[in-house]
Parts: structure tokens; sequence; C-alpha cells
């Protein structure tokens, strides 16, 4: 099934680096400097190739996607193949043609938001982010469009959850996303040490219940984090299961969600930054279709394997329950040992 | 970013008025109640990518169940807390919040 779950596929797309920012924790390091993009034709055409292979969630994030020029495009055609569409901004640039532009091909926008407007403003590197974002918050509530904000959980900022769970359900947003920062692109050098440990990803895990509790269901708290024991018995959830059906038969969305497009062109597994050794292949270089032929027949053994891998050093019972699946297999695939981080007092 | 206390340690603080050390036995306890209460594997998703599923009535946590879990807590070795619930309001006063805090306590 995977770990999107049975109903949602995603196809998650980065068109470009180009951003306004560059926020301390930018898993792309993307910001005003970097021009690097996708040409339309070839994402529509890998849209198109996706939806065909059981992908009907298109993502799209950065860089920052509005400074995209032909958002709108790939928006409608994913809209067209019946796919959901949805986009991940910082929200400073939300207003006039730029949000207009996703009227009517978007069902969900989310909006980072990383604390308190000081620490908001911290971590965007910019002493006006949150101010020019929250700006732009009744503009984006008279779409209609949904939205949700994107919270990134470092080792010293749960305290700031509440507030922003507070302030997602002044502005009318339906999610409030909690993504644990991890120590890549330029967060390797900028926040070094903010990694949440095991220990902060629990307390984070208990406080989204217990946020969840308190605002019932006026607002979606979720946490990219997992409890092993809800884990355990479906190792389905992480690709770790033995499927009897033959790999090539199957729609490459049953055997990866999400799949990733990054700016370069490559297509890999699961998140940003995946190592390439299990890379489904490069835009630049076949098609969408071509290359998901190619890696079910040669390399979906090895990712099944190291799927395997990590459900099995993960299930161990000295840890904390709690962990950051996501994480761990994307270390893996670089060969690179489990984080164990030293404990604050 | 310049402080290096734990956000987990400002919440305790906040929450038993003190500084308080919760061992790992008893968060693996919490997390043990949490997920007898309904605390579900649905879809979680990754890196800039909202979970579309939030917005289509997938709920992870069920609002009812909220009862049992703050009142089990209670049980929790090494935790002696009292729960206390008071209206949130701002959406919705009769949504309640429920706090921790020590016995005798605030």
């Amino acid at each position: 099934m995977g770990p999107t779950g049975d109903v949602f596929k995603a196809l998650q797309i980065h068109p470009t680096r180009f951003c306004n920012l560059t926020c301390l924790h930018c898993y792309s390091s993307s910001g005003p400097d970097q021009r690097e993009e996708l040409s339309a034709p070839m994402l529509v055409d890998a849209i198109t190739q996706a939806s065909a292979e059981g992908y009907n969630d298109a993502a799209f994030s950065g860089g920052e996607p509005v400074l995209y020029g032909e958002l709108r495009a790939l928006l409608q055609h994913a809209k067209s193949l019946g796919m959901t569409t949805n986009l991940t901004s910082n929200g400073m640039l939300l207003e006039g043609k730029r949000l207009a532009m996703l009227e009517g091909v978007t069902d969900l926008l989310a909006i980072s938001l990383d604390g308190v407007p000081e620490s908001h403003n911290k971590m965007r590197n910019s002493p006006i982010a949150f101010q020019r974002m929250s700006a732009n918050l009744p503009a984006v509530r008279d779409t209609g469009i949904p939205f949700g904000f994107i919270f990134t959980l470092t080792l010293t900022n749960l305290h700031e959850l509440k507030w922003v769970t507070e302030f997602a359900m002044e502005q009318g947003a339906a999610l409030l996303q909690i993504h644990p920062l991890e120590e890549v692109g330029r967060g390797m050098t900028q926040l070094v040490g903010q990694r949440p440990d095991e220990v902060e990803g629990a307390f984070a895990y208990l406080e989204t219940v217990r946020l969840q509790a308190s605002v019932g269901n006026k607002l979606a708290i979720r946490i990219d984090l997992i409890d092993r024991e809800a884990l355990r018995p479906q190792a389905d959830r992480v690709y770790a299961g033995n499927c009897q059906i033959l790999a090539e038969e199957r729609p490459l969305a049953e055997m990866l969600s999400p799949l990733v497009i990054e700016q370069d062109g490559a297509v890999v597994p699961l998140q940003f930054g995946f190592s390439r050794r299990y890379q489904v292949g490069n835009l630049y270089e076949s098609s969408l279709s071509e290359m998901a032929a190619y890696w079910k027949r040669n390399v979906f053994g090895d990712f099944q394997k190291l799927c395997q891998k990590v459900y099995t050093s993960e299930m161990g019972d000295d840890d904390l329950p709690i962990f950051n699946w996501y994480e761990a297999i994307s270390r893996e695939s670089h060969g690179r040992p489990r984080a164990k981080l030293p404990v604050l007092a | 970013m310049e402080t290096k206390v734990r956000g987990s340690a400002l919440i305790s603080e906040e929450m038993f008025g003190k500084s308080s050390e919760v061992s790992k036995a008893a968060l693996k306890q919490l997390v043990a109640i949490a997920r007898t209460n309904g605390v579900n594997l649905h879809g979680w998703w990754t890196h800039g990518k909202p979970a579309v599923d939030a917005v289509n009535g997938v709920m992870h946590v069920k609002p009812d169940v909220a009862g049992d879990i703050f009142r089990q807590l209670l049980t929790v070795e090494n935790l002696p807390l009292k729960v206390e619930g008071f209206p949130i309001g701002i959406i919705n006063p009769e949504l309640i919040e429920i706090r921790f805090s020590t016995p005798g306590g605030g």
C-alpha cells in the first residue's frame, strides 16, 4: 500500500529551485540565485505518464512554485487527468496574479509557518517573512481554496506548536502538518544540532495528539512521524512486505508513493535527495513510462531489500516508539548510519 | 537558532510549573495509551508535501476518545498528573482543551 495510504498516490514535483527566500532549513538549497528549472512540456509528459502509472495526486513544491511561469498550465493539466492538486508555498507572494492563477485548479494549498513570528522570520532568513505571508491570508481565504500550514519541528520549537495551532484555527486553515527537520540541504550547515531526536519526536507526537483532541474536527493536525507499533503489523505500508504479483504487472504507483521529480530531472523514490542508486531515472534521458518499466525490472528488487532492511532495523524494542521513517530510509539509501544525537539537558 | 533548550522542556515547564523530566519509559507508556485510544496509522507524508487525505475527512485521532486518553495518562507511573479541562474559547466554546498540572498545583 505504501506510506501515503491506499487512496492517494502522490507525484511530487519540484519544477524550480528559484525562490524569493533562502530558508535555513531548505532541503533543496533553493534561493534567488538558483535558476535551475524543468521545462513545462517535459513535466506535462511526465504528469501524463505518471497518471497512467496510477498516480492521482500532483504536489508542487520548490523552490517557490508560484515563481514557476507555467505552474497554472501544469495544475490545469493534472486536473484534466483527474488528479488532485496541491502546492506548498512560503505564502509571501500569494497575491494578485500569482494567487489568481491557483484558483480553480488547486485542491489544497500548504503555507509554511515555522513558529511565532520571530521564529518564523529566523527560519525564513527574512525579517518580513511572517508579515508578508500573514497579510496575504485574507485573500487566500477569499479564493475558497482549502489551505493549511506546514510547521518544521526542530529540537527547540515544540513549545510554539500550540501558538501555531491557534493561529491556524483563527485563520480558518483545514490542515496543520508537522514535519521534523532533517539535516539535509541548507539545514546541514545552517541548523546543525537542531534536528529533533527521538525524545523530542515522541513528545511532538503526544503534543499532536493533545492538540488534535483540543481542536476536534475543526483542524486536521498531522505529524510526519510514525509509531513503530502501529507500523509493525503493516510492513506493506513501507514496502517491506512480500507482494506475490510480478513487479512488471503492477502500476508504479502501487510500488512507490510518493514519487519525486527533482529540478535536475531525476525521478526518485519517496523524498527529495533520495540516493540516485534507487532512482527511477532522469527525465532528460528517457520518458517516465520507459524508466518506470526499467525500474520495475531492474531496481525494484534492490529497493524492496532496502525497505525490508530499514523495517527490520527500526522494529527493535529498545528505542522510543516514534520515528521518522522517511529520514531513516533516505539515510539508509545513502549508506549512512542511523543518527543518534546527544540528549540536551 | 539561539536557544538550546528543548521545546518539550519548555512545554513541560509550562504545564508542570517547573522543569520536569519525563523518562523514556513514561514516554513509551504515553504513546502506548494514545495508541490504544484510536490514534491510527493513516497516510503520512513528507518534505513539503501536504497530507491531502487530511482535508478529505480522514482524522488522525478521533476527538471523542480524547477523554479516555487523558484519563489514562493519570495512570502512568512516575507521572503524577491531574487533568483539567477548560473551554478553548476561540473557535468553538464547546471544545475542551485538556491540560496537565501537578497535584495541588494551579
